[in-house]
């Protein structure tokens, strides 16, 4: 893997209905590449919650940093105990949050949101994902979904990092990269576009996004996921729409 | 930026509208005869033409019509609104309320398991049970599904009684716990505009939105 360079990119925008209200984007993602280390994370803030696009901003940015810093000890922790990775994950994101829910006055749960995030060290991965959203792995040059979305039984009930049983809904990853790997990890309102629910398979506007990001520079690609989310992907959906992406390509 | 890298529609998947499956329990016993039978049609007529008219739930929304006079009978199934067609409600019989309600039930669980196999996702199901009297069956068993069900939130019913004869501490035995209301004379288009809006809410809702209900639009059409 090392012959080549990570590159990772994104883009997030405003749904219709919460345009329509004049109310922020409940979607956010962070992602940072450092030396042969890259992570990328994606979170969906919870729709009744008026502070859950600051969650969602607070547990992307804190994730990336945990996983660049700790990935030797998260690696080691999923592969010998599952369940004490997803708590661990889970606790930390708690802490974090923790302090900010009693300068604002508010409740840790006020700032529910979901959570994806795919970090790589060298030719290993570790992911996570708790609630709704998709995360598509390319390897070998095949796009295969690596976490589908986990949701209560109505279309309107999923799962949150700030829910008291989190842990348990905290799905866990890792394994091994190929020469050549490319990951996308998408809200659900992305994921109304870019994903089936009925094959589960990704779409083939999926292949595309990695088409470009194999030959484009980074700049180019926020422009391009950019144009996609106002253009093409928010059109199908009322939702919020985000998206990150991160290649070696 | 070129059009080269904008996403072409056929590149993107379809994937179907979250359903909210809706069954109207309505009674059209003898007692309906008249002013109210019509009004309730007239009602249930802008019901299905506000659903239509609305972008969103016009996809998500499927109504299926229990119709409970003398006979119990399926009067309309689940399908897409646009293929449905309204059917004609006319008063005659005796009220068998609970063993509409035990169909209602059936078709709502039978609906929701098919949505399950075509991986359709879907919403809470709601029952709307509007009735002008009390029942002259055993409603002990509807009762008990009623209640399993709003226990597990498997379901939401509103229950509705129509004039002064409508026997509210029934109705609030198939409710669930939700307090039946008394519709305001014979206002059932308030009732039914105010139901096709709660729909569209539903149905624009997103994963942890509480979706909270008009109740001042309650005032419009109904009374505790």
């Amino acid at each position: 893997m090392g012959s080549y360079m990570i590159k990772s990119s994104g883009g997030r925008v405003v749904g219709r209905s919460h345009l329509l209200v004049k109310s922020p984007c409940q979607d956010d993602f962070s992602h940072k590449i450092k030396f042969n280390s890259g992570c990328i994370a994606l979170a969906d803030g919870a729709g009744s919650k008026f502070y859950s696009h600051l969650g969602a901003k607070i547990v992307t940015r804190k994730l990336v940093e945990i996983c660049l810093s700790e990935f030797d000890k998260i690696d080691a922790l999923i592969n010998d105990h599952p369940p004490k990775a997803a708590e661990y994950l889970v606790d930390r994101m708690r802490k974090t949050l923790l302090p900010v829910s009693v300068k604002k006055k508010i409740a840790v749960t006020d700032m529910a949101c979901t959570l994806i995030f795919f970090s790589c060290k060298e030719n290993r991965y570790i992911a996570g994902h708790i609630g709704d959203g998709v995360l598509f792995l390319r390897k070998d040059g095949e796009i295969f979904v690596l976490s589908e979305p986990q949701n209560g039984e109505y279309a309107n009930s999923t799962y949150f990092v700030t829910d008291s049983n989190a842990a348990s809904k905290f799905r866990v990853y890792s394994g091994l990269l190929g020469r050549k790997f490319g990951v996308m990890a998408m809200s659900d309102g992305s994921a109304e576009s870019l994903w089936s629910k009925q094959s589960k398979n990704p779409s083939l506007a999926a292949q595309r996004m990695f088409e470009w990001f194999d030959r484009m520079p980074i700049r180019k690609m926020n422009e391009i996921i950019q144009i996609n989310l106002e253009q093409v992907i928010r059109q199908k959906t009322t939702d919020d729409c985000s998206l990150v992406m991160m290649t070696n390509g | 930026m070129s059009n080269e890298y904008i996403l072409r529609q056929e590149e993107l998947v379809e994937n179907p509208t979250a359903r909210i499956p809706i069954c109207l329990v309505l009674d059209v016993s003898g007692s309906m005869e008249g002013d109210p039978i019509n009004e309730l049609q007239e009602g249930f007529n802008v019901f299905m033409n506000t659903i239509q008219s609305d972008e969103v739930a016009k996809y998500a929304a499927e109504i299926c019509v229990v119709t409970f006079g003398g006979a119990v009978e399926k009067k309309l199934d689940f399908a897409s609104i646009e293929r449905q067609e309204i059917p004609i409600l006319s008063a005659e019989g005796l009220t068998p309320m609970g063993e509409a309600v035990v169909l209602a039930i059936n078709l709502l669980d039978a609906r929701k398991r098919e949505y399950k196999s075509a991986g359709v996702d879907y919403f809470q199901p709601w029952l709307v049970l509007m009735s002008d009297g009390e029942s002259t069956d055993d409603i002990s068993l509807a009762e008990k599904k009623v209640n399993e069900l709003t226990s597990r939130k498997q379901l939401t019913v509103f229950p509705i009684g129509i004039g002064a004869s409508a026997n509210l501490r029934e109705l609030a035995r198939l409710s669930g716990g939700r307090p039946p209301l008394r519709l305001k004379g014979l206002n059932f288009k308030e009732f039914f505009v105010w139901l096709s809006q709660s729909v569209s809410r539903v149905s624009q809702s997103t994963p942890g939105e509480k979706v909270e209900l008009d109740l001042a639009g309650i005032q419009a059409w109904g009374a505790i």
